[in-house]
């Protein structure tokens, strides 16, 4: 069997087992939108660490991640550290949440804001923006998908036809067996992902020079600009500490608000299961040391690849390794793509019907099953026709939704934790907040200091909700004890 | 020590962490040498931090399970 048939066996044999892990998975979950949407609020520990980590680490992170280490330096640092920053609040606040959903069967995030604050316009907003912040965050899932089984394969599988089988399949099982594929797939695809970065994290450092010391002792003595904070931007030149520093908080607050991450918390079998999960999930974010250090293994060899992003592939396919591991590599970059793909896939169908759909006609249970499923078809078909256009700015739109995401904080907190907010206030800081985001995001030279578009949001979007809720008349103390008193 | 003081320490912890990795702090841990376990000094705080978090959270979460147990020693008391 010749290299490259062999390679394109294991990617086949990969998604088969992926395809029979979440075929398999559905049948435990009931029939209802609760079993399909927030897996009968059943998920245990071992699904809701790798689900939680599985999805927080994408396509993205795993090619991603070196990319930034290889052509920013240092500055990929703040991935390391806003996860945790993100991950801890969920402590507090995940078992609230879920002990909310619990309470009135909540199975979106959205539907907690609009539980508290009544209003059908704030709900299709959520969902609006929810779906506007996912799709060019699956079309992304999707082409690097596509790209990494063409690059190992040679081109033998080219782009439109990797994505379209990987993603056949995450559409296969998300609509057969809703959450409880995402959960199982992922708890497979965690382990994989996890165990092909530290395999390859340690062994191309040792192979390009002799260890990872002597590999960081190179890089200081012939590219010392790379390992000084904040490292670099985009186009090779200092980043500042501003754009740095609110960077993480940015990405912080967003990992905490992602939809698709919150909807989770309505997922966990209990409070102690979620708690245990953000203990565990920073020895889940240390797996982005081995893909920083494939990165910056990839910094002093003479050639490199065109876009950063694809320095782990073209270290795979030029180090000489057998076609086994490139294979297995080709399995962990589709795993990171794939169990954050289902998941939002699934997240943006749930969402949609839930929250856009619901509020204004309602459906019977099954209907709403019906309708996510066609609406899985539908944003997959989306994406899919984006993944293979060319030239769209999807990483732009996608760090644009990542501000917007940071929105949803002040209006949840309030939710969840104070007395005086009001529905006025929250939909008039939504609005505001998301409007500054944008500004800041199309006019970038008017940033002050670099700062992420998403922090500038939420320094007018607070005030507002808090100046506009004081001015307004409180809510129904019964109403609100309802959800500040779990 | 008691729930409500890990549940303190936690949330200063998480505080100290976000400030200790941004702007001004992370300024003043700027220089990769030493190497710590082969890694920049910068890479090997970050990831301190992160392993730091997981300690805490689990004594909080120890505590927790003493106070449901009823067990929780009283403010103060060790």
């Amino acid at each position: 069997m010749d290299r490259s048939t062999l390679i394109t066996v294991i990617i086949f044999v990969y998604l088969a087992v992926t395809l029979g892990v979440g075929l398999v998975a559905g049948r435990r979950a009931s029939r209802s939108v609760q079993g399909y949407v927030a897996g009968d609020r059943d998920f245990g520990l071992l699904v809701m660490y790798f689900i939680t980590g599985a999805t927080v680490f994408s396509a993205f992170a795993f090619l991603g991640g070196p990319g930034w280490a290889y052509s920013r330096g240092a500055a990929a640092f703040y991935i390391l550290t806003y996860g945790v920053l993100g991950m801890a609040p969920w402590y507090a606040m995940g078992p609230k949440a879920a002990a909310l959903g619990r309470r009135f069967g909540f199975v979106t995030q959205s539907q907690l804001l609009v539980g508290r604050f009544p209003s059908r316009g704030l709900s299709a907003l959520m969902a609006l923006l929810t779906l506007a912040a996912f799709v060019p965050y699956v079309t992304i899932q999707m082409r690097g998908a596509g790209i990494v089984i063409e690059a190992v394969t040679d081109g033998t599988i080219p782009l439109w036809a990797g994505a379209a089988v990987a993603y056949g399949i995450v559409m296969l099982y998300v609509l057969t067996s809703g959450v409880s594929a995402v959960g199982w797939t992922n708890t497979f695809q965690g382990v994989f992902m996890v165990g092909i970065a530290w395999a390859l994290g340690i062994y191309l450092p040792n192979r390009l020079y002799g260890g990872v010391g002597p590999m960081f002792e190179r890089i200081l003595a012939e590219r010392p600009e790379l390992l000084s904070l904040p490292g670099l931007d985009g186009a090779g030149d200092p980043w500042s500490w501003g754009a740095y520093s609110t960077a993480i908080l940015a990405s912080a607050i967003g990992l905490t608000m992602w939809p698709h991450l919150f909807m989770k918390a309505f997922t966990a079998r209990d409070d102690a299961t979620i708690r245990r999960t953000v203990i565990l999930f920073p020895t889940f974010q240390l797996f982005l040391i081995p893909v920083f250090l494939i990165g910056f293994a990839g910094v002093l060899l003479p050639e490199g690849p065109e876009q950063a992003d694809f320095i782990l592939p073209f270290l795979i396919l030029r180090s000489d390794l057998p076609a086994l591991v490139v294979g297995l590599f080709c399995a962990g970059a589709l795993s990171a793509s794939m169990s954050t793909g289902d998941a939002l896939l699934h997240g943006a169908a749930s969402v949609t019907v839930e929250d856009g759909v619901q509020p204004f006609m309602k459906l019977s249970d099954r209907a709403q099953r019906r309708l996510m499923r066609v609406l899985v078809i539908v944003v997959g078909a989306a994406a899919y026709v984006f993944a293979l256009s060319e030239g769209f700015s999807l990483v732009e739109l996608l760090l644009a939704s990542y501000g917007i995401i940071c929105q949803f904080m002040p209006g949840l907190l309030s939710a969840m934790y104070w007395r005086r907010a009001t529905t006025a206030g929250v939909v008039a800081g939504l609005v505001a907040g998301s409007a500054v985001s944008v500004f800041f995001f199309l006019f970038p030279e008017l940033k002050p200091f670099g700062m992420h578009e998403g922090i500038l949001g939420l320094f007018v979007h607070i005030p507002v909700l808090v100046g506009v809720s004081l001015r307004g008349a409180p809510q129904d103390d019964e109403h609100v004890d309802g959800y500040l008193r779990v | 020590m008691s729930l409500q003081t890990w549940q303190r320490i936690a949330w200063a912890y998480h505080l100290v962490f976000a400030a200790a990795v941004t702007w001004p702090v992370q300024a003043l841990v700027n220089d990769p040498a030493p190497f710590i376990l082969g890694l920049p000094r910068q890479m090997a705080w970050c990831a301190a931090w992160l392993l730091g978090s997981l300690v805490v959270l689990w004594r909080l979460d120890s505590a927790r399970a003493r106070a449901v147990l009823g067990t929780t020693p009283a403010a103060g008391e060790r």
